[in-house]
């Protein structure tokens, strides 16, 4: 979407009502930004947007869920390869997003994958839900894009989308996964290695297979500067390792996860750890957890921690006095009962007074 | 650019109906078009942007000021985008793009086209050919078939309403 027009249209001359003049190029972005069945009612606008909606290079495609399941997600195949035909002459996709509540057929999935890829695209976000109980499986030319930069995966049902072991993508610079369960079958690292430029990563309701060989996810990404990880689902045993010296920013939301930093993080500035499952009996190995991490993250200026965090800190004082000495006095400084987190500036460099380098 | 010098430097903007406006220049040149003004020396004096109103202007300058006081935190920009947009109608959306486009403000323009495309998903065709000003100049008989052509696309409920 690069314009180098706007000149032009400098030049329009808008007289009395300025939204009569409207540049087409500026219809166009705002096309962009719609979902592509309401882009294409705008082909009746007038004769001069009959195709406008073509060459939008955004495609956005969404099923909601229905009662009618079954003959809805019929016709929603046959719109969208309708659609797909029509368009087929335009080369360029920037974006393509497919989103999907009810179940389709996995070829279907892997026929509109296949489409966006050959059109070099962008950023492709895809919601799958399958019918056929058999998983989508993502195509060669997707695993090996170049002009890929972002890539959201959402396997709804947890076996609607086959996770690849490795990938190619030079270009990757953020990553999404939801709802994937991860196994020594589908998992040897090669999925992180494989994009040496990520920079954004962030699980969401992703696993470790329960009883699986696999016991730790291994994330090596030297250039990964945002790290999320939003309600992971697997059991205490398992474990996340972070390789990530360059990260900037780390969030931790839902319940504790066990996660080892491998590496110093000079660069973190920001960090969120939002616990928000109570505890119950778990409570000492989740204080410990937390703690063991925090110390991990003593660079980091700006901590943001949720009521329940706070609550697993205060859960065991004289731990907490141990592993964090001086945060009894930081904790009247800076936090306010009554707002939903605390937001402690210098916190860990205040904390961890031992720490060499820390602090701003 | 601004940072060559140890004292902020101050812009002034000219609207089309003859309001001034100062604004800080590290914050103005948020604008590719004002930017290449500074660059090129043209920015001694007053600053004229024949293509947008005192009222948008204003509004814009608002803008350039709050973002620019940001940052760079991404999410921090993107919240603050969203609320200075939140109370806007319709026209003054389209008097924002018009500037943003004429400013070449990239990151305001993407904004505005979100929100005014979130306006129109669920408006009907009558609602944004009357906003938009467009003419229909197609026969009763191209219509329909252009109708029957994405016929799936106008299943579902429209509204005409303002709001």
């Amino acid at each position: 979407m690069k314009r180098k027009r706007g000149e032009e249209q400098v030049k329009v001359n808008c007289g009395v009502d300025r939204l009569s003049c409207l540049p087409y190029d500026i219809l166009g972005r705002i096309l962009s930004f719609l979902d592509t069945k309401s882009a294409i009612r705008t082909s009746l606008l007038s004769t001069q947007y009959r195709h406008a909606w073509a060459s939008s290079t955004t495609l956005h495609f969404n099923l909601a869920s229905s009662k009618y399941s079954h003959a809805i997600s019929r016709s929603f195949e046959t719109n969208v390869s309708h659609v797909l035909q029509r368009r087929k002459d335009y080369k360029n996709l920037e974006s393509f997003r497919l989103s999907l509540h009810i179940g389709v057929t996995s070829i279907f999935i892997e026929e509109c994958i296949h489409y966006a890829v050959q059109r070099n695209i962008h950023h492709l976000r895809i919601r799958a839900n399958t019918k056929d109980h058999r998983p989508a499986t993502l195509p060669k030319l997707l695993l090996t894009s170049s002009s890929l930069i972002t890539l959201h995966l959402n396997d709804a049902r947890r076996d609607s989308i086959e996770l690849p072991t490795s990938v190619v993508l030079p270009n990757l610079k953020i990553l999404h996964l939801k709802n994937f369960e991860f196994s020594a079958k589908n998992y040897n690292g090669e999925v992180f290695t494989g994009c040496p430029n990520l920079e954004e990563l962030v699980l969401v309701k992703c696993l470790i297979r329960c009883g699986d060989e696999l016991k730790v996810l291994d994330v090596n990404c030297l250039n990964l500067k945002k790290l999320e990880i939003r309600y992971w689902r697997s059991p205490w045993e398992d474990m996340i390792g972070v390789n990530a010296p360059n990260l900037e920013f780390f969030k931790l939301q839902g319940s504790i996860t066990r996660i080892d930093f491998r590496t110093d993080m000079p660069c973190l500035y920001r960090a969120c750890i939002e616990l928000s499952v109570p505890v119950g009996e778990k409570m000492m190995t989740t204080s410990e957890t937390l703690f063991s991490m925090l110390h991990q993250m003593h660079h980091v200026n700006v901590l943001k921690i949720s009521p329940q965090t706070m609550k697993v800190i205060d859960a065991f004082p004289e731990l907490r006095d141990e592993k964090m000495p001086g945060f009894e006095i930081l904790k009247i400084v800076n936090c306010k009962e009554d707002i939903p987190m605390y937001e402690l500036k210098d916190a860990l460099a205040f904390t961890f007074p031992h720490k060499e380098g820390s602090g701003p | 650019m601004a940072a060559e010098t140890g004292t902020p430097t101050t812009l002034t903007l000219k609207s089309n109906d003859d309001e001034l406006f100062s604004v800080a220049e590290s914050a103005a040149i948020l604008s590719v078009t004002i930017r290449n003004m500074v660059e090129d020396g043209c920015a001694g004096g007053v600053i004229p942007l024949d293509n947008v109103d005192g009222k948008t202007l204003a509004s814009v300058i608002t803008y350039m000021n709050g973002i620019s006081a940001i940052p760079a935190d991404e999410e921090k920009k993107k919240s603050y985008r969203d609320k200075f947009l939140s109370d806007k109608d319709f026209e003054t959306l389209a008097d924002m793009v018009l500037a943003a486009n004429y400013l070449n403000m990239s990151c305001l323009m993407d904004a505005v086209s979100a929100k005014i495309a979130q306006v129109m998903e669920k408006k009907s065709v009558g609602w944004v050919r009357r906003k938009f000003g467009i003419e229909n100049d197609y026969t009763p008989e191209e219509e329909a078939a252009v109708k029957e052509e994405h016929k799936w696309t106008f299943e579902g409920v429209e509204t005409d309403d303002d709001n």
